[in-house]
């Protein structure tokens, strides 16, 4: 599944393990959502749709 | 990895470690430990002191599999899987081979039930390493 969340993360200026202590996760996790490796669980794409207070379809896109 | 990462690897194998050690510890002094004692009894319950160690050790690893997030469980519960299946099929041919009396023909080892253990374990580390290097 493709995402923005490398691009949301970065407009702030957090790094991958400022975020992924934020969201009660592992940095290896950020970095595997990031690349596209991992797809969050529905419970964890809530939480990062509220933290950067967006809706989840426009952080993640299914692939086409 | 990140710090929060390593402190959460150090301290499961800190705890992990003392528990793994007194198994190892009984594991090499059992035979000795078995035959200087009488009745047959207390040497049954002996055999199973093992155990104990073991148990804590298990205790302890389902304990830091709780704790790690989605990711990280997903990949334990995977390696699991794929170690208990590889595990059985593995000791399944085995016990074939030894019940038509191959093993015996062919001078190969028989393996007892100890062998499971060092095999899922094993298996497990191989594939939880493998898929993590993959990801990472």
């Amino acid at each position: 599944m493709k995402n923005r969340l490398r691009v949301l993360r970065a407009e702030r200026d957090w790094s991958q393990s400022h975020l992924a202590e934020v969201l009660g996760v592992s940095r290896q996790t950020i970095n595997s959502i990031e690349t596209g490796k991992y797809d969050p669980s529905l419970p964890l794409a809530f939480k990062i749709a509220l933290l950067f207070g967006t809706a989840i379809e426009s952080i993640f896109q299914p692939d086409q | 990895m990140s710090t929060a990462d390593d402190a959460s690897h150090r301290r499961f194998a800190s705890r992990f470690a003392p528990p793994m050690a007194i198994y190892l510890v009984l594991l090499i002094g059992m035979p000795k430990l078995i035959s200087s004692v009488e009745p047959t009894w207390i040497k049954m319950l002996l055999s199973f002191l093992p155990l104990l160690p073991l148990t804590w050790a298990m205790i302890e690893l389902a304990r830091h599999v709780a704790r790690l997030d989605e990711l990280q469980r997903r990949l334990h519960f995977e390696a699991g899987g794929i170690a208990a299946l590889l595990t059985c099929f593995l000791m399944f041919c085995w016990g074939l081979v030894e019940m038509w009396g191959v093993t015996e023909l062919a001078g190969l080892p028989r393996l007892n039930g100890v062998a499971v253990m060092p095999i899922f374990c094993a298996i497990y580390v191989f594939r939880y390493w493998k898929t993590r290097r993959q990801i990472d």
